[in-house]
This record gives structure tokens, C-alpha cells and sequence, in this order.
């Protein structure tokens, strides 16, 4: 007995000894992990912003409505929606910025488009056009394709205009990160994964908000002229245009203000006026929706209309909007 | 009361503070998992991710804060002295409940998008996983843990060379403690960075931290419940935590592989954390010889359930659970699934909880000066908490392998109407063990608050006891373990965790990755439905062969000595072999009878002999001690 003791004191020692080593390795790894060739080339919130809206602003924002207990983030989080590291590389900013702006619903192709033209005059987007955009970012065709119009999840958290752009940010900077190849690359066959997301959006019963169902997916706000009466062709150009995602028609409050009862209504603004809402001020709300900000409802959220939409559609919608007492 | 020291009757009001937080996490728990199913339950009043933070802030400070209880429990009989000054344990009491009230306050913020920057530092919260508490909560706790730092230490001996190792234990954990969680107090504009030192207080808490609390704390407390020698527990504990340090300290870098940082960490990170089981085996295995040192029957079987349970779940639920998604070819389909929630539930409440659960269970009892109790809800509580604990497991697991391949092999992103349909039925199970779950907790509950209520006094416990009585036969289940048998069942533990990591690391295979999914699923789906039922069949086996070791040795206690065949040794009788005769009367005992030796010999090389033939199978009990007579009283255990 009086031997083990003996043995085992010597054989401590030696255990301590080795533990100072390994912290010894641990420090020099550390060291490494800060000072290595890999780590120079690593991106920099500082040095990335998107509308002008700095990537470190977009951290504080995704930290601050404590994005990570719901989705994940470098694959840290919750699990309960999805992980948005390279978010940005699959959807672009367009898209990104169209759903932020009302992340009850799924952005349609007429909204995504909007948000592209007006990033592409503010210089943000340098793609040729709306299809040169499709064509890199297949997760926003993808989204357009099968989501576009249908309920998401997300609570809506009211971001700000600036929020969005800065989280957008975030996003840019989170997908430059370098994640050793994680998540792994898909190489699974196209007709699998056609096949399986068939089967699970089939199983989740897919029911969209409102009726875009008809008509084949992919389309939905690429025929904007119809032959229909005024007010039903303005109806549906309030839902392929994915006005519909924000302003409700049964008076709840949704992103926007909602339509019912706007037409001749009086509307206060944040500034302290109030406006009657007669044809010009809907037509500026339309094509200049953050001239006029409703109070209490946020700016920079709409994107302008101005060369999506007609004079005809405008008078269309306008008639519809007569109609909801 | 019952209690030796003034600092010890502090640990009550502890353990109800614990109690209170642990029914509110718990509850947010059984919340987030109606969530799960619903998503847009009370979706714009409490958004799931407050609820999530709320559930995983609450699951830190009610462990922490048992662990606070348990060592205002232990440390004075370590230290032999009270705490000084008084005011301030009480000062740390109303401290903590004021940090929870603010922190609480503070959370649903998140909701608004309010984090209170001023710089780059958030101060009110911070939405950060796990450390989701802003820098006031951060500062404030830093305080508090110092303080109990201090206090703790100022518990022990002045002189470090009179330490022993369970001091050591304690000191290192309770500096770690506050040391670590400075950590909390960078601010890193880079995620990779944040995410760099958040893993510091994360990991360095759970997997080092804590973890050497909890081994010092366990040995402490079968030392006390079975008589077991303090030297053979500091040697468990000096190794225990020497392996946690070896292991843990690099293996911190398993959350490295992917979050930006540097690629070398996933070498490191793979070795260094594929031995990080190491320490929890070797905690369990002390835990089985430590059981087999009593000779009296202990007085609070609960509390042993639950720090059984404690040891068993760090062995399954960090050790095997945590060793199949820790090498970077398994982990880099496990990380940002479901998966990790399968680990971590069992690892976080399995191995923490239930120790600190098992502490309270003895720290109540003594605070309200109970002799006995009946035991019936503490041990339900137990088997449910248990099974609800496992069915959660296996639903994020269940759930998680799905995702994997949905989610990762298909590329399917869109969670409402394909990740999700995906897991559906893994949300059903996981709401129905939570459920399971969420029954235990509240008998938990009632019962440690009212345990007064099922005192047995010392005067009912002989009436009580009548019923055991001496067995002709002992059942399969019931019959004493052995080493080789416990061996068996921790390497079939190992088995099926080893079938798990194969089952992750297929779905590297080109098959799997081009869309067929039947490799994983099948060898994922034995490897945890095995690891649950060899879990839950090795805890009913262990605890029936304790169960049956108590009650025989209660029969032993109740017997007339007076009414015992004697063997007597004395003027050289039967001095070529004693052992022998011993062996032969032995054998005709029934199972809970005994025999008395009469010796003018001290007889400690017979029972050093007897435990070469019988192993744990007796009892030995010296009712006289010389120096001209010994008298033994030798017993037939299961």
C-alpha cells in the first residue's frame, strides 16, 4: 500500500507537469488563433456597410432583438429558424431588404424588384438588371418561385429602415466569413431535392395568405395588366405588387397602416400634420412613400413605386382602395 | 436542527431560491416546447427567443445557485469554521434575487430591440446564447461571484499545506467561477471574436469549471453518506480534475471549427475533446465503489438516486453524447442542428441539476431535522425527471438527424413549409417528454418543500422497519453488481454511443450526400434508441442491487445480536483456518442474516480475506475493537 502511495505522488507530479505543458501549447494555439496569416485576412465590421449603415451597426441591431435565440449564426443559436451566416450570398440585398420590411410574408417578385431598382439608383446593387440579380442570387429566385405571397413565421419586429440596411450589412460580412466549409456543400441530385421539398411543402399543407394560388408559381406580379373591372385589377395589383404583405384590409395593423377606411379618411403624420387622404396624397405615398410617414409607423421601410407601376394602376388601385369602407 | 454549523442553515434559503428559479425554468422549457409545436404561440407578447433566453439564463442561475447551497452545506464541515462576517452571505442572498429581478426585466427588451449601447457595449441585454444578460447583470455577478469566492475560501484551513484535495477542488472551482466570467466582459465587434471568448465562459464554465465543482462536490458527499476513506476520494478527485483540465482546457477549441477562426483548431479540437470523457468515466466508476463502502443503510436514498443520476447522465449526456459530434467530420453536420440540444439537455440539467438536486434533498432534511422520510415522491420524481430527461433526448436527436438531412444534404432552407414538416413528428415526442418532465419537477418540488410532511421519527422507523426481513433468494436485478458486470454495462453505454458517431459520420459517405439517407437514419436511430434503453435498463439495475444492499442492511441493523450464531476464535480456537469456517457458516446464512466472531485477535486480515472470496457482498461491523477482545458482526448482503 505504502508503495502505491509512493507511486502515486511521483505519478501526480508528473500529471501536474503535464498539465502545465498543455497550457503551455493552449497559449501558444492562442496565440496563433489572433496572429496567424489565416486570421489578417478575416473581414471586419468596420470596414463593411451597405446604404451606408456600417456591418458593426448591423451586429448590435441582430444582438439587440436577440436574433441568436431564434435563429442560428455561424451555426451558434437556436435552431428554431434559419441559420443566416451566408444568408446574403444566396438571397442578395433586395431581397433581403424587401422581406425585412415585413417579415410576415414572403416578398413577391414585383416587391424584390422594387427594392432592386431603388438600391440600383442609390448605387447599392451594381447587377445589370433584375434578371442579372436572379440569376446570381438563386435563393431569392428560389424564394420568389415557391414562397412568394405565403405566411413566414417571423414575428414582425418593426425594424426601421436604417436597421434593415444595417443588419443587410451584417449579413454581407457574416457570408465573408471564412467557415472551413461549413455548412457542407449540397451535392445532393436535383431531382432528390425537387422531389423532397414537393413532398414537405405538400405534407405542411401549404395554404397561401391570400388567393395568388390560382395562378402557376413563378408568376405571380409578372402580368400587371388585366382586363378586369378597375377595382378588381386594382385588387390584384395591391397582391402581386406585395402590398398586401403589409397593409391589411380589415383594419388591423400590420407593417403599414391598413386600407380600410383610408380613402377620404384623415391621416395623422409624425411631423404633427394631418392629411386628408384624397388621390394626391395615395399617389405620393405610392411613388414617395417617405415624404409622408404615417406616426407611429416607421420610415425607410416602403421603397418607392416610381417606374413599377403605371398611372393606369395607380388609378386602379385607387379605386379599389374607394372600396374598402 | 441538525445542523453543526450557522453558515450551514444558510444553505435552505438557497435551495428555495433554486427551487423557485427551477420551476419557472422548467416551465419556460415545457413553453418553448408548445412554441416548437405552435410557432406562433403568444407570438408579440413573449417572442420565442425571450422565452429561450429566459430558459437558458434561469438553467445557469439555478444550478449556480445550488451549487451555492451545497457548499455553504459542505464547506464548513470541510473547513471546520463558519463564514465571517455573517451579513455577507446574507448581503449575497438578497444580491442574487435582485439580479434575477433585474435580469428578467431586462431580457424582454429583446423584443423592442433595445440593448442599451453606449459604444459598443451593451448594457441591459445582449442577445448572446447562453450570456444573453447585459453588462449590468455581467458586473453584477462578477461581484457576487467574488464574493462567494472569498467566502468559500474563507472557510478553509489559513494554512494551504493542511488542504486536502477536496479543498483544492472547491477552491479552484469557486475562483474559476468568477475568474471565468470575466470573460463576459468583452465586447468583440467581430462575431468571430465574440464568439471566441463567449465559448471561454460557456465551455470554461460547463466543461471545466463547473465540472471540477461537481466531481469534488460528489466525492464529498458519498464520502459523507457512506463512510467512504477521504484519502481514496482525493484520490478520485486529484485525478478527476487533472483529467478535466488535461482534456477540457484544448478541447475548448471543438467550437472553433467553424466560427471564422483559424483552421487548425479543428486538429486540436478533435483530439483534446474525444478524451474529455475520460474524467466523467472515471467519476462514475468512483461512484459505484463508494456506494459499496456502507455498512449502514443511509438515511436518504433520494439524494443518492439523484447524484447516481448526476454521475450516470455526465457520463451519457456530455461524455458519449458530446464524444459522437466533437471530431470535425461528424460535427460539421451535427453544429446548428438539433442535435446539440440532444447533448446539451442531458449534459446541463443531467449532470448539474441533478447533483445539486441530490444536495438539496440532504441539505432540507437536515435543516428540518428529519430522521427519516418516506421516500415514494422523491423517487418518482426521480423516474420521471429521468425518463423525461431521456424522452427529450431522443427527440432532439430524433429531430436533429432529420434536419441534418433535409437541412444539409438537400439544402432545403424554408423552415415553415420544409425544415420544419421535416421534424414534425420529433416536436410530438419532445412535447410529450417535456410534459413527462415538467410532472417530475413539480413532485420534485412538492416533495422538498414538504417533506416534513412524510417524516419517519426514530420511534415509528422500528415499527416502519419490521417489514424487511431476511430473503431465502435474491432476484437477477436485485443481486449485488459486480466490477465486471458494471464494466459491461458502461462499455454497451459506449456501444451504442460509438454506433451514434458512425451514424453522423456517415452521412459523409457519397450515397448520403447525393440524397439517400437510409445509412444515417438506421444507424442513428439504433445508436440512440440503444443508448436510451441501455441507459435507463443499467439506472433501474444499479439502483435495484442498491436498493436490495439498503434493505438487507436495514434487515441487519434490526436483528438481535444476542440471537446470532457465534463463531468463537477466542484461546486459539480454529486459528489454522478461520477463514474457512467462516466461509462454511457463512454460506448457510440467509440474505440479510448474520454471524457474530468472538476473537482475543484483532481479525482485520480475515476481513481483508473475506473480501478476496465474497467482493461486496458482506457486511462488516465491529462491535468491539480490543485491544483484549474484537467482536465482528459479519452480514449477507445481496
Amino acid at each position: 500500500m505504502s508503495s502505491f502511495i509512493e507511486k502515486e505522488k511521483k505519478a501526480r507530479k508528473v500529471a501536474i507537469w503535464i498539465i502545465i505543458g498543455m497550457i503551455g501549447i493552449w497559449i501558444v494555439l492562442s496565440i496563433f488563433s489572433f496572429t496567424g496569416s489565416e486570421v489578417r485576412k478575416r473581414p471586419n465590421t468596420e470596414n463593411i456597410s451597405f446604404n451606408n449603415q456600417s456591418a458593426l451597426k448591423g451586429k448590435q441591431v441582430f444582438q439587440a432583438y436577440n436574433g441568436m435565440d431564434c435563429h442560428t449564426i455561424v451555426g451558434n443559436g437556436a435552431y428554431f429558424a434559419p441559420d443566416l451566416t451566408k444568408v446574403y450570398e444566396k438571397t442578395g440585398a433586395a431581397w433581403l431588404k424587401a422581406y425585412l420590411g415585413s417579415p410576415g410574408t414572403y416578398p413577391t417578385q414585383a416587391i424584390v424588384n422594387v427594392n432592386f431598382q431603388q438600391l440600383k439608383n442609390d448605387g447599392e446593387i451594381d447587377d445589370a438588371n433584375f434578371d442579372a440579380y436572379l440569376e446570381k442570387y438563386e435563393g431569392a429566385k428560389e424564394r420568389i418561385d415557391r414562397r412568394a405571397g405565403v405566411k413566414a413565421l417571423m414575428p414582425n419586429l418593426n425594424f426601421s429602415g436604417e436597421e434593415i440596411d444595417a443588419l443587410i450589412a451584417f449579413f454581407k460580412y457574416s457570408a465573408q466569413l471564412n467557415t472551413a466549409g461549413w455548412p457542407p456543400e449540397v451535392k445532393a441530385r436535383q431531382s432528390v431535392i425537387d422531389d423532397e421539398a414537393d413532398k414537405l411543402e405538400k405534407e405542411s399543407g401549404l395554404i397561401r395568405s391570400f388567393s395568388s394560388a390560382s395562378k402557376p408559381a413563378g408568376q405571380q406580379g409578372n402580368e400587371l395588366n388585366t382586363n378586369a373591372s378597375p377595382a378588381v385589377s386594382g385588387q390584384q395589383l395591391t397582391i402581386d405588387l406585395g402590398c398586401a404583405a403589409c397593409h391589411s384590409t380589415d383594419g388591423s395593423k400590420l407593417i403599414g397602416p391598413s386600407f380600410k377606411g383610408l380613402y377620404g379618411s384623415q391621416v395623422s403624420l409624425d411631423n404633427g400634420n394631418t392629411v386628408a387622404a384624397d388621390d394626391a396624397y395615395l399617389i405620393k405615398s405610392i411613388l414617395d412613400p417617405n415624404a409622408d410617414i404615417v406616426k407611429g409607423y416607421p420610415t425607410g421601410v416602403m421603397p418607392s413605386f416610381k417606374g413599377m407601376v403605371t398611372d393606369e394602376h395607380i388609378t386602379d388601385i385607387i379605386t379599389y382602395l374607394k372600396t374598402l369602407k | 436542527m441538525d445542523f453543526q454549523y450557522k453558515t450551514q442553515h444558510f444553505s435552505y434559503r438557497f435551495f428555495m431560491l433554486m427551487l423557485v428559479l427551477f420551476a419557472f425554468q422548467i416551465l419556460f422549457g415545457f413553453l418553448l416546447a408548445l412554441m416548437q409545436m405552435d410557432p406562433e404561440l403568444l407570438q408579440g407578447l413573449i417572442n420565442f427567443n425571450v422565452a429561450r433566453a429566459f430558459h437558458l439564463n434561469l438553467g445557469v442561475i439555478w444550478i449556480v445557485t445550488g451549487f451555492i447551497g451545497t457548499i455553504l452545506f459542505v464547506g464548513p464541515l470541510l473547513g471546520q469554521k463558519d463564514i465571517k462576517p455573517m451579513w455577507l452571505v446574507k448581503f449575497l442572498f438578497y444580491a442574487l434575487m435582485v439580479i434575477v429581478v433585474w435580469t428578467a426585466a431586462t431580457l424582454p427588451l429583446a423584443q423592442k430591440g433595445i440593448a442599451g449601447y453606449v459604444g459598443n457595449t451593451p448594457w441591459l441585454q445582449q442577445g448572446k446564447e447562453f450570456l444573453e444578460a447585459g453588462r449590468v447583470t455581467d458586473i453584477l455577478l462578477l461581484v457576487g461571484f467574488s464574493i462567494f469566492a472569498y467566502l468559500t475560501l474563507f472557510m478553509f484551513p489559513k494554512k494551504v499545506k493542511r488542504w486536502n484535495e477536496l479543498h483544492w477542488g472547491l477552491a479552484i472551482g469557486v475562483c474559476g467561477l468568477a475568474a471565468v466570467w470575466i470573460f463576459t466582459l468583452v465586447s468583440s465587434k467581430n462575431l468571430d471574436t465574440q464568439e471566441y471568448f463567449r465559448w471561454y465562459v460557456v465551455h470554461y464554465w460547463v466543461e471545466a469549471v463547473w465540472e471540477i465543482i461537481h466531481i469534488t462536490l460528489i466525492g464529498f458527499l458519498l464520502s459523507r453518506f457512506f463512510g467512504a476513506d477521504e484519502k481514496e476520494v482525493g484520490f478520485a478527485v486529484f485525478w478527476g480534475v487533472s483529467l478535466v483540465v488535461l482534456s477540457g482546457l484544448i478541447g475548448n477549441s471543438h467550437h472553433y471549427f467553424w466560427i471564422g477562426t483559424p483552421a487548425f483548431w479543428q486538429f486540436w479540437g478533435s483530439l483534446f475533446s474525444a478524451l474529455e470523457p475520460l474524467p466523467l468515466i472515471f467519476c462514475i466508476w468512483h461512484v459505484y465503489l463508494d456506494e459499496k463502502h456502507g455498512v449502514t443503510p443511509i438515511e436518504n436514498k433520494p439524494a443518492f438516486y439523484f447524484i447516481f443520476g448526476s454521475a450516470l447522465f455526465e457520463s451519457v449526456g456530455a461524455g458519449v453524447l458530446g464524444f459522437t459530434m466533437t471530431m470535425a467530420y461528424a460535427n460539421i453536420w451535427e453544429h446548428g442542428t438539433w442535435l446539440t440540444a440532444a447533448h446539451g439537455h442531458l449534459a446541463l440539467f443531467g449532470a448539474f441539476g441533478l447533483l445539486v438536486i441530490g444536495a438539496a434533498y440532504e441539505a432540507i432534511r437536515k435543516y428540518k431535522n428529519i430522521y427519516r422520510f418516506r421516500e415514494y415522491l422523491g423517487k418518482l420524481s426521480f423516474w420521471l425527471l429521468f425518463l423525461g430527461l431521456l424522452g427529450i433526448m431522443g427527440s432532439f436527436a430524433y429531430g436533429g438527424t432529420k434536419q441534418i438531412y433535409v437541412y444539409r444534404i438537400l439544402g432545403l432552407d424554408w423552415w415553415g413549409h420544409q425544415v420544419r414538416p421535416a421534424m414534425a413528428n420529433a416536436r410530438v415526442l419532445l412535447g410529450f417528454s417535456a410534459f413527462i418532465f415538467l410532472c417530475g419537477s413539480l413532485i420534485l418540488i412538492y416533495d422538498l418543500v414538504t417533506m416534513k410532511n412524510r417524516e419517519i421519527s426514530e420511534q415509528d422507523s422500528k415499527v416502519f422497519n419490521v417489514e424487511y426481513i431476511p430473503q431465502k433468494r435474491i432476484g437477477r436485478w436485485g443481486k449485488k453488481m459486480s466490477s465486471n458486470e458494471f464494466g459491461t454495462w458502461l462499455a454497451g453505454i459506449w456501444f451504442f454511443g460509438l454506433v451514434v458517431t458512425a451514424g453522423v459520420f456517415s452521412f459523409n459517405l457519397n450515397s448520403v450526400r447525393e440524397g439517400n439517407p437510409t445509412i444515417p437514419y438506421i444507424v442513428m436511430g439504433i445508436g440512440y434508441v440503444g443508448l436510451m434503453l441501455i441507459t435507463l435498463a443499467f439506472a433501474s439495475r444499479f439502483l435495484s442491487a442498491f436498493e436490495k444492499r439498503q434493505n438487507l442492511l436495514q434487515v441487519l441493523r434490526n436483528t438481535e445480536n444476542s440471537a446470532l450464531q457465534t463463531i468463537d476464535f477466542r484461546n486459539g480456537n480454529g486459528t489454522a483456518a478461520k477463514e474457512e469456517r467462516i466461509l462454511e457458516v457463512f454460506s448457510r446464512l440467509e440474505h440479510g442474516d448474520a454471524l457474530i466472531m468472538i476473537s482475543d485477535k484483532n481479525m482485520a486480515e480475515q476481513h481483508v480475506n473475506l473480501h478476496k472470496v465474497l467482493g461486496v457482498g458482506f457486511a462488516w461491523e465491529n462491535l468491539e475493537d480490543g485491544p483484549e477482545l474484537w467482536k465482528v458482526k459479519v452480514g449477507k448482503l445481496n
